[in-house]
């Protein structure tokens, strides 16, 4: 489980009875989700970010592009990498030494991350970059400058603020629009006969070519994000699917999957967490359910970072941190 | 199926119905307090060369020869008779701790409860390793405050029919500051169906079904009388908006009273708004506009 | 080469600031975090800072104290926050020290002995850095702290100073920091004047000394006055509410 709230004997029961009922205690329907907010280009000092807010769910999502060699089994690639830290404040499995609970609403009050947490972070991670960004999902020849030479080296850093329910998804969200904030600035590598004497650590001498960065951000291309699915939690609390989970619902459900959709609502990746089993007609089910609404969000997303005005230089002032 | 995403927006200009009155002074960690002699010190301030010293961001208050500052945010700071909703953390020398958003635990002793039977006797062994039957760890219950410690330790008890572990609901979390002292803190609320309400000082508050009137004052709750109940549509549907109601007064920080949480409701269901589009920030803000102006 | 001229002789600096002008000063109290008791973010420049502040809650067994509340800080610089991206480990050097830094700062401030067999967590976080880094943290801790309600003698702030060709220049970009030089960091308290953090590594005369710190001074009433504008703005949105 992400995440952990102690729910009495009593609250368990009238959320279960309200998940049977097809009524959650907050009022949505088993398929409805919470608004998310969101904002791009907020660090200036990035090559693209976002913020991503879901009724306590925070994420920071920051993007850094530079340039590197590619890979030597993939010489015309390039390489991106994900990143996840979570805040010390945000202690994970919600348990606080001492004993103090946290409470119902999913409050996480500052426990001393420990060694528990970076590895929550690291493992949030993998499965980030298992979900989204297989191969199919991102064209990493298009990061590729000069072939055994040059390639963009992407690092993608997220920052979880805050967890109460819906992690994943909010951290595809933020990874999704803060890669379609990002521009590759505009490079020309110089000819054979420009090429330099370096140094490599190994003390042997490698040619490399100079190479030219336009830094204006209308001369860049946009980073090849359109294909990057998002993630879509679905938990099976007493026999019934639940979307969009609260952390009070997250301490409830048995079962957890995660599925990575794209635009087009093809499912890209599942991963499965929990201990209970899942029926396999059920699964099937979720599957088409999450492509339905992984297509919705990504429709919704793209409209919103139109508003926001994506790509362009910045029309608009970014609130940041200084939105309500 | 609902998904929404929303772009951010500035902090919402309210209409500022309230508002400071001239006797009424906002004050800084800090700032000087003017006082006049012959005063007393309380909380929120500190004396430093003669001078009174506001500690925290908050309006100055006095009460005869007691100045002191209330803060505009803080944890909870127990009173005696305060009613207070919490969660059982751990159980443990013959008392339960209970979980109550202060900046300690409060205790709940096993004197201070009523046993089963409303027998009056004193409490064995056999009672403390029994204390699991009458609650456990995560049971919410609500409990008034005996007393307050001089280093701030709250002690609570239940001596009374009317308090002791809560079902058939659902909690919510808002600032402390905004339940006051009000004459009734466990009410039931005349929504279609009725639901019922204990409003915590701490800040809990409990919506769930009606609690039922007892006539009796020494009854046992812990065992029998409080039991599941199985909650139907329409209840759970009022039950579920009043929740989102007490949400909403809480974003927009506004005193919580079973007034103004009816009020609230009343125009919720006049604009015939659904229970899940007060989840919506954006629907939230019109609502509480409508809700001020006709308070106004 | 022609060297870098850091001001003007016209008295202009690389970005158009006097010498004793602070670097655009906004923040937000309150409102950054919805579990956090008390939040605050601070922007002075391109430099932005996040904290929380947890508490006071039930201290943890090991932690306890007996006569006093217990408070802990915790600082994590992005990885995103320098010019170059670079992840650092939870006890790198320069994050422990800066925590200690303001642990101890803020211990003189907090009246921890009400708190008695509790603790108050501080959390911070630089997510962008052009400089003051360290200044907007206690910045961020102080605001943050009001926010929580937590009983503080005085608010605490923190600006830092350098002096270079000839001139004491106030709240430095990463660019003036860079050409070397004294870089002092003050932090003072807003209404008694004293100072609690006070960090330099520089050799300089105690002439160009006396020089920054009055310099540093006058920066720390100024940005005292934009944050005491902005908490006032906050406290009279919730009073209104009411």
């Amino acid at each position: 489980m992400l995440s952990q709230s102690t729910l009495s004997p009593a609250e368990r029961r009238f959320l279960e009875d309200g998940v049977r009922q097809g009524f959650r205690n907050d009022g949505r329907g088993l398929l409805d989700y919470r608004p998310y907010t969101v904002e791009t280009g907020i660090l200036p000092s990035t090559s693209g970010s976002s913020r991503v807010r879901s009724f306590g769910t925070d994420v920071l999502c920051a993007v850094k592009v530079d340039m590197g060699s590619p890979p030597a089994d993939k010489p015309d690639e390039g390489v991106v990498s994900v990143n996840v830290e979570c805040s010390a404040s945000v202690a994970p499995h919600g348990e606080l030494e001492g004993g103090s609970s946290s409470r119902a609403t999913g409050r996480v009050g500052g426990g001393r991350r420990d060694d528990s947490g970076e590895g929550w972070s690291a493992y949030l991670g993998a499965l980030l970059d298992d979900l989204c960004l297989p191969p199919c999902a991102l064209d990493k020849k298009a990061l590729c400058v000069s072939p055994h030479v040059y390639a963009w080296h992407v690092n993608v850093d997220i920052l979880l603020l805050n967890a109460a329910g819906g992690v994943l998804d909010a951290m595809s969200l933020a990874m999704r629009s803060a890669l379609r904030d990002t521009t590759l600035p505009s490079v020309s590598v110089g000819s054979r006969d420009e090429w330099e004497e370096e140094d490599t650590a190994d003390g042997v001498q490698q040619s490399k070519p100079p190479f030219d960065v336009d830094e204006r951000p209308t001369a860049g291309t946009p980073f090849p994000a359109q294909d990057i699915p998002v993630c879509v939690t679905v938990g099976q609390v007493c026999s019934h699917y639940v979307w969009d989970m609260s952390s009070e619902e997250e301490s409830c459900a048995e079962a957890q999957v995660t599925v990575a959709v794209d635009r087009n609502g093809r499912c890209v990746a599942v991963h499965k967490s929990g201990m209970a089993s899942i029926d396999p007609t059920g699964l099937l089910q979720v599957l088409k359910d999450a492509g339905r609404v992984g297509v919705e969000l990504i429709k919704k997303l793209e409209a919103a970072m139109a508003k926001l005005g994506t790509g362009q230089p910045v029309v608009r002032e970014r609130l940041g941190f200084m939105a309500a | 199926m609902n998904v929404s995403i929303l772009t951010p927006s500035g902090p919402s200009p309210l209409d500022s119905s309230g508002g400071i009155s001239s006797q009424q002074q906002l004050v800084m960690p800090g700032q000087v307090i003017p006082t006049h002699s012959g005063y007393m010190r309380g909380h929120g301030t500190t004396e430093e060369n003669g001078q009174l010293i506001a500690t925290v961001c908050g309006l100055v208050e006095q009460v005869s020869a007691l100045i002191y500052v209330r803060p505009l945010r803080s944890r909870y700071v127990g009173e005696v008779g305060d009613v207070i909703v919490g969660r059982v953390d751990e159980i443990g020398n013959g008392r339960w701790y209970v979980e109550v958003c202060s900046s300690q635990r409060a205790q709940l002793h096993l004197a201070a409860i009523n046993l089963p039977g409303s027998v009056q006797r004193r409490r064995t062994e056999e009672d403390e390793k029994e204390m699991r039957r009458f609650l456990a760890e995560g049971d919410i219950l609500s409990t008034e405050v005996q007393r307050v410690q001089s280093d701030g330790l709250i002690l609570l008890h239940t001596r009374s029919a009317k308090y002791g572990k809560l079902e058939n609901g659902c909690l919510v979390q808002v600032p402390p500051q905004l339940v006051r002292r009000q004459a009734s803190h466990m009410v039931n609320l005349p929504c279609e169906p009725p639901v019922g309400v204990v409003l915590g000082n701490n800040g809990y508050i409990w919506v769930g079904l009606p609690q039922r009137e007892s006539a009796r004052d020494t009854i046992n709750y812990a065992l029998g009388e409080v039991t599941y109940q199985a909650v139907s549509p329409p209840q759970r549907q009022a039950i579920c908006r009043v929740r989102n109601c007490i949400a909403a007064l809480s974003a927009h920080y506004l005193q919580l009273t079973p007034q103004s949480i009816m009020d609230v409701y009343s125009a919720s269901v006049r604009g015939k708004l659904e229970v899940s589009s007060l989840t919506n920030p954006e629907v939230v803000r019109d609502l509480i506009r409508e809700y001020i102006k006709t308070k106004t | 080469m022609s060297k870098t001229e850091f001001v003007s002789p016209e008295g202009f600096r690389i970005d158009g600031r006097r010498p004793s002008e602070i670097r655009t000063f906004r923040c937000q109290v309150g409102g950054v975090s919805q579990n956090a008791d008390g939040s605050a973010y601070v922007e002075m420049g391109c430099t932005k800072a996040l904290a929380y502040v947890y508490g006071p809650k039930e201290a943890r067994r090991g932690a306890m104290k007996t006569q006093c509340g217990v408070l802990t800080c915790e600082v994590s610089l992005a990885p995103f926050s320098t010019a170059d991206r670079r992840k650092r480990s939870r006890y790198d050097r320069q994050t422990v020290e800066l925590a200690l830094t303001i642990r101890q700062a803020f211990e003189s401030s907090i009246l921890l002995e009400l708190y008695q067999r509790a603790q108050i967590d501080m959390f911070v976080h630089i997510l962008e850095t052009d400089g003051g880094h360290k200044a907007a943290a206690i910045n961020a801790c102080n605001l943050a702290l009001i926010d929580a309600g937590i009983n503080i003698r005085d608010s605490l702030v923190a600006c830092s100073a350098g002096y270079i060709d000839g001139r004491p220049i106030v709240d430095m970009n990463q660019a003036e920091i860079n050409a070397g030089g004294v870089e002092l960091l003050l932090g003072v308290f807003a209404r008694t004047r004293k100072v609690s953090v006070i960090e330099m590594d520089s050799k300089i005369t105690p002439e160009v000394f006396q020089e920054t710190y009055e310099a540093c001074i006058a920066a720390c009433r100024d940005l005292y006055t934009a944050m005491e504008t902005a908490v006032n703005d906050t406290a009279l949105r919730l009073v209104h509410s009411k």
